[in-house]
């Protein structure tokens, strides 16, 4: 449950690197969105401080006008037949008619008595600093507002406020409010023509991140594609190379490669299949006058009751040789059979367990001879699918192998069982090796100690066969060791042909291992008891 | 290796993005050519709306300065003129009722301070009764402000006028006229009646409160309302889209459908004059108030109620009176041709001095003419009778039919009139406050309820209106004189003829004083608009109109026999030759 909730969490980073298009796309998307916003944010400071600043420049001259006019009919006026307050209304209704006539401002004059306004405006309109400004100086001030309308709506403004001036009257502050509607409505069409372009825009260049990243990816997978062919196998995979650039000298490269592969690996399989068939050719060319040796050695070694004691040993010597001569062609022969795939099983369901003890018997005499006794340790029946011959050789092998390295220690022979496998455990305790040279044991003529004696005079070839064997089988044949600790080795076949082996009955590591201080414990006194020297 | 050079298509796709970019480009520039496109009208300087906030007083303000402060706050009514009633002394204030009227006093009068007193002496142009018809005063205002100091030291007004105070430049900024809509005894038509009230953002509200309270008092014998007496309205409130709701009182839950129809065409035409409403709907305890012409969301259109319309629609035929008789005017694409008319009055002799075609669309159609100083009424259609008024005879002005089908004449002698109601079997007299008089012309309105009359006054010709009463018999009444000045005019223009151009405006032929030619004038029934509508060289003699609502019709007859017609715009191309007399029907 953990693990599927870990899943769906981590499906997305999966999925983000698991496209490179994906990811081009995604950080187009998001730098171009924010060189968008940074840049309509510039345009639109700009745009609109610029049409505010025309709008101020606009409203000053059209209001210098509207008050050089205000200020002439107040002049104009005859103050000792009009009340002064009359004159303001007239004059505020002139005014505010200028202003409505473009729809462009409205006024509110502040008499005497009242304030006059027009356009449903409340003084609120005017602040407060501009006010105390035309009252202090006569000049002409501007600023910005916010617009208040007596049936409560608001918009943004400018106020530009003066004087008028009635002679031996007094001085009458006018102000007139610009809203800034068209302004506001100017910028607002400009920040949907900001917002669509750029909208647009991010998309385009979305599209066109993907359709670069397309490109580039496109030859890279085929490279991947390539490479991955030429790696399984099929060595005359080639890229196709278009124009001169980057990705071109990619795919020159990568043919380059392939080529230098190709011919090396061939020259290679050339060279190995010349050695093999030389080994055969030379194992097989051997054996006919190895026939003439063997029948002449037996002629002398029959013969040697009548020779000279030191003609005798030459004769024994000369027989015993030529038996080994005759065992190490026979396995370079069987060698040379698996290097050229000529290795063919002949198939019988037989008891393991059975063959087993058949070997053990087999090798008993050799094995009193050399001191060793051999236990077979077996759970039963454990039939197979196997080629009998070279499980016997295996196995043999393998007891030989453990009588000769098994400094006369005794010899347990482990047979195991389960549904898929049948294992058997060939257990010593010997010298043992490193753990390092697990591998090596199974390299060809490969000696834990190239100096020491050899009793049985093995070939040298006999665990490389049986890994051959044992692979034929699409078995596992493993090795463990430690120095002083001996050895085991462990061969692992499936029951049935087609299986495929998932775990070995047997483990690697002995299973005495850890009783390994008690069993010395037994042993000293078993030797006390004078049942084994060993 | 292979090497693929950009294909030639490629490169040509390439070409033309380029130059569509480069395109588009320069496509976006500010135009120097383009169509030419209509404009809006240029608008008058009424569309500027100014308010007046007043202050109250100022503290230790001079006399002067309190006066003119409460003559300026007058302007404005909010809160039952709160800010005018801070200037009046405390005894003045609660004393002081603004809405007794208003008083409009001509413009550069100003006060004058002397060392007790602080006083107005203005002549008056006219005042508002309580009932917000106008009424022109020909007389001067004198008023003592009577100021004294209050416990606290201010000056403070004790004697305020009785009502409102107002230049007549505020008055006409500050005040709007608006047509009350009743109707005459027998409910087949509506009358108008001008009102003024205060220029408001939502004139309905008063103008409906104004229409529930009653005729002006002048109109009120002439007239009916479908509201029950005690009719109350709580408000007329917009309902957004253009429709107001109206809520009444319960008093009128019980009428029929009749009545309540009535009663509804009073208020769509009374609202009509709000441009802003498109639909009325009536509400009585905030529920639908039926009513046979409202649609299912309970709304009245403005155009319901088109039967009862003041002025109704009837043929716009124009005929004349030449040396041969009647014609009908036949307007051909080059010039006007004439028609000689059927009927009897086909037989009627000459010289016609003047004549009148009924109004009546539909009915057999008669004429009145006035030939050799005798009545004669004839038919426009064969098998009608030629018949001669009896009664009537002497000085016989242009007689008229009346929207009821009644034909009026009257004739005028240099120390007196007599007005006549014209059957075919006799001449009753009518009844009138003015029979004294020496008349040039009357004309009666399209609704049959009021009587425009050009009478002598003292050697002097002028223009005045009488209310036509409808009981058992006609009476004549209420005369209301119509001055006809121009500002900058010496004294009022002298009338000549006169005709009606809608329900409350009259159109005028008048002469300058000092001058001999009539121009023609428009002015509304109260006299506070007067606008000149041609050019004067000619020398003309008489005026028939055609009332209309959208745009009325008018000719105008030279003492030379030449005949114009009013178009739009100050202009009067010249029609016929040769013309006697001419008349639209009604």
């Amino acid at each position: 449950m953990l693990n599927r909730i870990a899943a769906v969490v981590r499906a997305p980073g999966r999925f983000w690197w698991g496209s490179l298009p994906l990811r081009v796309v995604a950080s187009t998307l998001v730098a171009s969105v924010l060189v968008l916003l940074a840049g309509g944010f510039l345009l639109m400071q700009q745009a609109s401080q610029g049409v505010i600043e025309g709008k101020k420049r606009a409203a000053l001259a059209e209001s210098s006008v509207a008050l050089a006019e205000a200020q002439a009919t107040l002049s104009a006026a005859d103050l000792t037949r009009n009340n002064v307050n009359e004159v303001l209304t007239r004059l505020a209704f002139e005014v505010a008619s200028r202003g409505s006539t473009g729809g462009q401002f409205q006024v509110i004059v502040q008499g005497p008595v009242s304030d006059i306004r027009s356009g449903q405006i409340l003084p609120g309109s005017v602040p407060e600093v501009l006010r105390e400004r035309v009252n202090r100086e006569s000049t002409t001030w501007v600023t910005a507002t916010t617009v208040d309308y007596a049936d409560g709506s608001t918009e943004a403004g400018l106020a530009v406020g003066s004087a008028l001036v009635a002679t031996d009257a007094g001085r009458y502050p006018i102000y007139l409010i610009f809203p800034l509607n068209r302004e506001v409505d100017t910028l607002q069409v400009l920040q949907r023509a900001v917002v669509t372009t750029g909208g647009l825009l991010v998309l385009a260049l979305a599209g066109v991140a993907w359709l670069v990243a397309r490109q580039v990816i496109g030859p890279v997978r085929e490279a991947r594609l390539a490479a991955e062919g030429i790696a399984s196998g099929r060595l005359e995979e080639r890229m196709a190379v278009r124009g001169t650039d980057d990705l071109a000298g990619l795919a020159i490269s990568m043919n380059f490669m392939a080529g230098e592969l190709q011919k090396q690996i061939t020259q290679l399989e050339e060279l190995s299949r010349v050695q093999q068939q030389f080994v055969s050719d030379v194992s097989h060319e051997l054996r006919t006058p190895l026939t003439t040796v063997r029948m002449a050695a037996e002629m002398l070694y029959e013969a040697r009751a009548g020779f000279e004691p030191v003609e005798t040993r030459s004769a024994e010597l000369l027989y015993a040789e030529v038996d080994r001569f005759e065992e190490l062609l026979g396995d370079l022969l069987e060698i040379s059979r698996f290097d050229a795939g000529a290795a063919v099983l002949s198939i019988e369901k037989v008891d393991v367990a059975e063959l087993t003890r058949r070997e053990v018997a087999a090798q008993t005499a050799f094995a009193m001879d050399c001191g060793t006794p051999l236990v077979v340790h077996s759970s039963g029946e454990a039939t197979a699918e196997v080629d009998p011959r070279r499980i016997t050789r295996i196995l043999r092998n393998l007891i030989t192998n453990a009588i000769e390295h098994g400094e006369r220690m005794p010899i347990d022979i482990y047979i195991e069982a389960d549904d898929k496998a049948v294992a058997v455990a060939v257990r010593d305790h010997g010298l043992g090796f490193e753990a390092s040279q697990v591998k090596q044991v199974f390299l060809r003529f490969w000696r834990a100690d190239p100096a020491r004696a050899r009793k049985v005079g093995g070939t040298g070839l006999g665990l490389a066969i049986s890994m051959e064997d044992a692979r034929l089988h699409d078995g596992w044949l493993n090795a463990w060791g430690r120095p002083g600790l001996g050895s085991q080795f462990r061969l692992t076949i499936p029951r049935h042909r087609a299986a495929v082996l998932e775990i070995s009955p047997l483990p690697v590591v002995p299973r005495d291992l850890h009783e390994h201080h008690r069993r010395s414990r037994r042993r000293s006194a078993s030797v006390a008891e004078g049942k084994s020297d060993r | 290796m292979r090497v693929h050079p950009l294909g030639s298509r490629a490169r040509v796709v390439a070409v033309i993005v380029v130059v569509a970019a480069l395109a588009l480009a320069g496509c976006v520039s500010v135009p120097t050519t383009g169509p030419v496109e209509p404009g809006a009208m240029p608008s008058g300087s009424s569309s500027a709306r100014v308010e007046i906030q007043p202050a109250p007083p100022v503290p230790d303000a001079s006399p002067a300065l309190v006066v003119e402060g409460f003559l300026h706050a007058m302007s404005n009514s909010d809160g039952d003129y709160a800010i005018a009633r801070s200037y009046l002394s405390n005894a003045a204030r609660d004393a002081w009722r603004p809405k007794t009227g208003v008083l409009v006093y001509d413009d550069g009068s100003p006060i004058s301070i002397s060392e007790d007193s602080v006083v107005l002496d203005a002549p008056l142009e006219g005042a508002l009764g309580p009932d917000g018809s106008f009424t022109h005063l020909f007389k001067n205002y004198r008023i003592d402000f009577g100021l004294i100091k209050d416990q606290s030291g201010q000056w403070r007004i004790t004697n305020p006028p009785n009502g409102v105070l107002i230049s007549q430049y505020l008055f006409e900024r500050f005040y709007e006229r608006y047509n009350l809509y009743f109707y005459d005894p027998s409910y087949q038509t509506l009358v108008p009646d001008p009102i003024f009230i205060e220029r408001n953002s939502q004139p309905s509200t008063p103008l409906l409160q104004k229409l529930l309270s009653g005729p002006s008092q002048w109109l009120q014998p002439s007239v009916v309302s479908a509201f029950p007496g005690e009719t109350s309205m709580s408000l007329a409130a917009p309902a957004g889209n253009g429709v107001v709701d109206v809520s009444l009182g319960d008093s009128i839950a019980n009428l029929n459908e009749a009545q309540r129809s009535r009663m509804a065409a009073q208020i769509v035409w009374t609202l009509r004059q709000v441009r802003e409403v498109v639909g009325v709907r009536l509400l009585v305890n905030g529920q639908k108030y039926g009513v046979q012409e409202q649609d299912v969301e309970g709304v009245i259109a403005m155009n319901a109620y088109g039967g009862v319309d003041p002025v109704r629609f009837t043929s716009e035929e124009l005929y004349v009176a030449t040396a041969e008789g009647l014609s009908v005017v036949r307007s051909g694409e080059a010039e006007a041709q004439t028609q000689r008319v059927g009927g009897t009055c086909a037989e009627v002799s000459t010289p016609i001095s003047s004549f009148t075609v009924t109004p009546a669309p539909g009915a057999a159609r008669q004429v009145a003419a006035v030939v050799n100083s005798q009545l004669i009424t004839c038919g426009l259609e064969p098998g009608t009778e030629l018949a001669t008024a009896p009664g009537v005879a002497g000085n016989i002005l242009r007689p008229q039919y009346s929207r009821f089908g009644e034909l009026w004449a009257v004739t005028s002698r240099t120390d007196g009139n007599s007005m006549y109601h014209v059957s075919p079997t006799r001449a009753d007299t009518v009844e009138t406050p003015i029979a004294d008089s020496e008349i040039r012309a009357f004309r009666i309105s399209p609704d049959g309820t009021r009587m425009a009359v050009i009478r002598r006054v003292d050697g002097k010709w002028q223009l005045g209106l009488l209310r036509i009463e409808r009981g058992e018999r006609f009476l004549v009444s209420g005369w209301r004189p119509i001055v006809l000045t121009l500002s900058g005019d010496t004294g009022p223009r002298s009338p000549l003829d006169v005709g009606w151009a809608d329900a409350t405006t009259l159109m005028v032929l008048a002469t300058e004083q000092g001058k001999s030619v009539a121009q023609p004038y428009v002015v509304n029934q109260d006299g506070t608009e007067l606008r000149q509508i041609g050019p004067g060289d000619w020398t003309p003699k008489a005026l028939a109109t055609l009332p209309q609502t959208a745009s009325s019709k008018a000719v105008v007859v030279s003492t030379k026999g030449s005949l114009w017609r009013y178009q739009e715009d100050y202009r009067w191309p010249f029609l016929l030759d040769e013309v006697q007399a001419a008349s639209y029907p009604g």
